[in-house]
C-alpha cells in the first residue's frame, strides 16, 4: 500500500456489532412498542406546507434535524414513562435494569443541542485553521461514516432492536449525524460501536468549553 | 471532423445486448395528435422520422408499464428508465409519454422535475402542438405540500414521470416520489448512476429486488464492474430500460505528464511526514479533520507545480484562436506544516485564483468562475452567500459566452435573434475560462453553437471525482457543438496525481460498466497517465535510491573505519 493511502486509512472506527449487555426492552413494561409506534405515527408530510417552493437540499437538511428532534421527544417520552414505571414497580426484578438505563437521563442533555449544532458547524467552517473547528468538522465526518454503516447494519438486521429507529434514517441521512446517533448510544449503550460516540461528544464538548466557550454561551 | 449530432445516437441497450434489444409492439406514440395543425410537423416527423430515438422511448416505457406481469418495486410499483444523453431528446419523450399514457389509461400523468426546468417543458408541449389536458406538472420542490394535498382529495395519478431523475440521489424526493398515487414511474435522466448507491436505487425499481440485496450481490462479485453491467443486461433485456447516448465530439490528445521536482517532492515527503506526527498526538475526530486537510494541502501543493507549463499551454492554443476551459480545484492553504522564512505557516493559492493571476500578468484577461462553499446548497442560512456567488459566477459566464445579449426591463438576459429566427453571433468578451470542478455542472448557456465561433479547448488537472470529470468534459462537447472539442489532462508524478488519477479510474471504469460511449477515451486517457506516472515515479525513486546508495558508499569511504581506526592500546606501546 502506498504511504498516502495508509495514512489516509485511520482512525479505526469501532464498526462491531458486539453486545456487552442486555439490551432493555421496555415493551413489555410499557405494554407498548413506544418506538415502533413513533415511526408508524411520524408524519413525512408535517413541515410540507412551510418548506414548499425550497430547493430539495434545504428541504432534506430541515427534514433532517426533525427527524433528530423526533428521535430525541421520543427517547425522552421513554425515559418519562421509564421513571414512571420504576416509581411504581420498584420492587419488580426488571427494576434493576430500569433504573440502571434511567441513569443515562444525565448524559442525555438539552433538546437545543441539535440546533446548536448548525451554529457550531458555521463556526468551524469559517475558523477551519482553529484547532477546535478541525474537531468540530472531523467529529461529523467520523459521525457520518459511523452512520453510514449502521444503516447499511440495519437493512440486513430486520428484527433487531437496535435497527428500528434506524429506519428513520434511511429517508435522511442526518446533515449532523451526531444527533441522531448521540440518541441511538444512549439507547443501546450496550452496543460496542454505542461507547465510542458519547466519548467523541464528550471530547469535543470539553474541548470547546476550553478554547470557545463563547460558542455554548447561547444555548447551554 | 464529422460531427455525431448529424446522426442519431448510438443506442448503448443494443451494443450490450448485441442487438437483441426488446422491441415495442404496440405503437402508442399513434395516439397523441397535435391540436394545432401548424404545428402538428415536428409531432409528425417524431413519429415517422428516420430517428426512431423518441418513438422507441416512448413505446418501450409504455410497454413495459401497462405490462401487469413486469416487476414490481416494494411500494407495488411498475418502472422504466429512459437512460439517454444530453441531447437525446428525453423533454418530449417525457411530455409524449404523459399524453400517451394519460389517454391508455383515462388518467391524469403526473410530471415532476426541478421548478426552473418547467418552464421548458412546457416550451416543448407547445412546440409539439400539444395542450396540458391531462398532464399535471408539479415542481419537485412543491411535491410535499402537492402530495398532503392530493392525499385529501383521493387523486390518482396514471404514472409519476420524473425529469432529472439523478435529483432521486436525495433521499426527501425518493420519499416523495414513492407517496404519489400512482401505480407506475418513469424516470429520465442522462446520468442516473453516479455510484453504486443511486445503481441499487434505480435496479430495485426496475428488477422488484430489495436494495441491500442488490448491494450485496454487487459487492460479493469477484467483479464488481462486471456484476454492475450484468444487472444492467438483465434490466435491459427484460424490457426495463433504454440507453441511448451521442459519442464524444472532439480530440482526446495523450496526458501532459510534467516531472516533479526534487524540491516539490521533498516539501511532499515533509507534509506526509507532519501529518503523521501530528495525528500521533490527536483525538479521532482531530485526526478524521487532518485526513481532509492532509488531502487537500498535497493536491494544492501538486497543482502549483502546474501552473506556468498550463499558462503556457493557454497561451499556444489562444495563438491558434482557441477558446480554452481550464478545470480544476481552488483550495487555497495555509500549511499545517511547511512554514516560510519568518515562522508564519507557507500559503499557496488555490490552483486558479494562481492561474488567474499569472494570466493578469501575462495580458490576459479570464472569466473566473468561484466555487460554493462546500455543503452551502443544504443550509439554508448560507443561502445569501451562496445567491451572491451564484450572481458573479453569471456575469463571469455571460462574458465567455458567444452569441449576442441584451438585458431587458426586469433585468435578464435575452439572447438576440436575427431576421431569420436565428441567434445573432458576437464573439466572447474573454476567451479563457477558470472553472473549479466544484462549479462544473450545468451551464446550459457554455454550448459553442456558432460555426463561426472559436474552438474550445479544454485543460483538466486531475481529479478524484469520475462524475465531475466527465461533467467538466460536457461542458466542451455538447448536443448541437458546431465544432470539435480538444481535451488536455496535465498531471505530474506525485503522491496527490497519482491517488486522484488512481481514484479517476475507478470511478471511470464504474461509468464505462454501465455503458457509456462517451467515456472510452477518457478511461484510456486516465489509465495511461497513471500508468506513466507511476512508472516515472518508480524511475525517481530508483534514481533516488541509487543516489542514497552511492552516499552511503561515499560516506562510507570517506569514514572508512579501517583508515580512521583508533589504535588499539597495545599498538599505541612502542616496541
Amino acid at each position: 500500500m502506498d504511504r498516502l493511502d495508509e495514512l489516509l486509512k485511520g482512525p479505526d472506527v469501532i464498526k462491531s456489532d458486539q453486545l456487552t449487555g442486555l439490551i432493555l426492552d421496555s415493551t413489555p413494561l410499557l405494554e407498548t412498542d413506544l418506538w415502533q409506534e413513533a415511526i408508524d405515527h411520524y408524519d413525512v408530510f408535517a413541515e410540507a406546507e412551510a418548506n414548499a417552493g425550497l430547493p430539495m437540499e434545504h428541504q432534506q437538511y430541515l427534514s433532517d434535524l426533525r427527524v433528530d428532534r423526533y428521535l430525541y421527544d421520543t427517547l425522552a417520552r421513554e425515559f418519562e414513562l421509564l421513571d414512571v414505571w420504576l416509581r411504581n414497580n420498584s420492587g419488580r426484578p426488571e427494576a434493576i435494569q430500569v433504573a440502571s438505563f434511567a441513569q443515562r437521563l444525565d448524559r442525555f442533555g438539552p433538546r437545543s443541542w441539535i440546533d446548536q449544532q448548525e451554529k457550531l458547524y458555521l463556526w468551524a467552517i469559517k475558523n477551519e485553521q482553529d484547532d477546535t473547528a478541525g474537531s468540530i468538522l472531523g467529529w461529523r465526518l467520523l459521525c457520518q461514516e459511523l452512520a453510514g454503516s449502521l444503516v447499511e447494519w440495519s437493512l440486513q438486521k430486520d428484527h433487531d432492536p437496535r435497527g428500528q429507529q434506524i429506519r428513520l434514517w434511511q429517508d435522511s441521512p442526518g446533515f449532523y449525524p451526531q444527533n441522531r446517533l448521540r440518541i441511538w448510544a444512549l439507547r443501546f449503550l450496550e452496543d460496542a460501536r454505542a461507547p465510542q460516540i458519547l466519548a467523541w461528544e464528550a471530547a469535543i464538548k470539553s474541548e470547546i468549553v476550553e478554547n470557545h466557550p463563547e460558542l455554548f454561551a447561547e444555548t447551554l | 471532423m464529422e460531427s455525431p449530432f448529424d446522426r442519431p445516437p448510438i443506442n448503448v441497450s443494443a451494443t450490450l445486448l448485441e442487438g437483441r434489444v426488446p422491441n415495442w409492439t404496440k405503437d402508442y406514440l399513434a395516439t397523441v395528435s397535435a391540436t394545432t395543425d401548424d404545428k402538428g410537423r415536428l409531432l409528425d416527423s417524431l413519429r415517422t422520422g428516420e430517428d426512431p430515438t423518441i418513438r422507441d422511448g416512448v413505446n418501450l416505457a409504455l410497454s413495459r408499464l401497462v405490462d401487469p406481469e413486469a416487476p414490481k418495486d416494494s411500494q407495488g410499483k411498475t418502472a422504466f428508465l429512459v437512460h439517454d444523453g444530453t441531447g437525446t431528446g428525453k423533454s418530449f419523450q417525457a411530455i409524449l409519454a404523459a399524453k400517451a399514457i394519460a389517454l391508455e389509461t383515462g388518467r391524469h400523468a403526473l410530471i415532476t422535475t426541478r421548478a426552473d426546468l418547467i418552464p421548458a417543458l412546457r416550451r416543448d408541449l407547445d412546440r409539439l402542438g400539444l395542450d396540458d389536458s391531462r398532464i399535471a406538472f408539479v415542481a419537485i420542490e412543491q411535491l410535499g405540500a402537492f402530495l398532503k394535498d392530493a392525499q385529501k382529495q383521493k387523486q390518482q395519478f396514471s404514472v409519476a414521470i420524473v425529469d432529472e431523475a439523478q435529483d432521486c440521489r436525495i433521499p426527501e424526493v425518493r420519499k416523495f416520489l414513492d407517496r404519489i398515487p400512482a401505480s407506475r414511474q418513469l424516470f429520465f435522466s442522462a446520468t442516473p448512476f453516479h455510484n453504486i448507491d443511486e445503481f441499487c436505487y434505480f435496479s430495485s425499481k426496475l428488477t422488484g429486488k430489495p436494495i441491500h440485496q442488490l448491494k450485496n450481490e454487487i459487492h460479493s462479485a469477484k467483479d464488481l464492474h462486471l456484476a454492475v453491467a450484468d444487472q444492467l443486461k438483465q434490466m435491459t433485456s427484460a424490457g426495463g430500460m433504454v440507453h441511448r447516448e451521442f459519442p464524444f465530439y472532439g480530440n482526446v490528445t495523450p496526458a501532459e505528464l510534467l516531472p516533479l521536482s526534487g524540491e516539490s517532492g521533498a516539501a511532499e515527503t515533509q507534509l506526509m511526514d507532519g501529518y503523521a506526527r501530528l495525528a500521533g498526538t490527536r483525538n479521532f475526530p482531530q485526526q478524521r479533520k487532518l485526513k481532509e486537510d492532509l488531502t487537500i494541502e498535497l493536491n494544492t501543493a501538486s497543482d502549483a507545480t502546474k501552473v506556468d507549463s498550463i499558462l503556457h499551454r493557454t497561451l499556444d492554443l489562444l495563438s491558434q484562436n482557441r477558446k480554452v476551459i481550464v478545470v480544476g480545484d481552488d483550495l487555497p492553504v495555509a500549511s499545517r506544516i511547511l512554514k516560510e522564512l519568518d515562522g508564519l505557516p507557507k500559503e499557496t493559492p488555490g490552483f486558479l485564483s494562481a492561474l488567474r493571476i499569472a494570466m493578469v500578468a501575462n495580458g490576459i484577461e479570464s472569466s473566473f468562475i468561484r466555487a460554493l462553499k462546500q455543503n452551502s446548497d443544504a443550509i439554508p442560512a448560507l443561502s445569501p452567500e451562496r445567491a451572491a456567488i451564484a450572481s458573479r459566477n453569471s456575469e463571469e459566464m455571460a462574458r465567455f459566452v458567444d452569441g449576442a445579449y441584451r438585458t431587458n426591463e426586469s433585468g435578464q438576459r435575452v439572447e438576440l435573434r436575427g431576421r431569420d429566427n436565428k441567434p445573432v453571433y458576437a464573439s466572447s468578451q474573454t476567451k479563457v475560462m477558470l472553472l473549479p470542478y466544484q462549479q462544473v455542472a450545468g451551464w446550459p448557456e457554455l454550448n459553442q453553437r456558432f460555426p463561426q465561433a472559436p474552438e474550445v479547448s479544454m485543460i483538466l488537472t486531475p481529479t478524484a471525482s469520475a462524475d465531475q470529470f466527465m461533467q467538466a468534459i460536457g461542458r466542451g462537447s455538447r448536443r448541437n457543438s458546431q465544432g470539435p472539442t480538444d481535451v488536455h489532462l496535465v498531471a505530474n508524478d506525485s503522491s496527490a496525481d497519482r491517488r486522484r488519477l488512481t481514484h479517476l479510474l475507478k470511478g471511470l471504469h464504474f461509468i464505462a460498466a454501465t455503458g457509456s460511449p462517451a467515456i472510452a477515451p477518457f478511461l484510456q486517457l486516465a489509465a495511461d497517465c497513471l500508468d506513466r506516472a507511476s512508472t516515472q515515479r518508480a524511475a525517481q525513486d530508483q534514481r533516488l535510491i541509487q543516489l542514497q546508495k552511492n552516499q552511503q558508499t561515499r560516506s562510507a569511504r570517506i569514514f572508512d573505519v579501517n583508515r580512521y581506526r583508533m589504535p588499539s592500546p597495545q599498538s599505541r606501546v612502542r616496541p
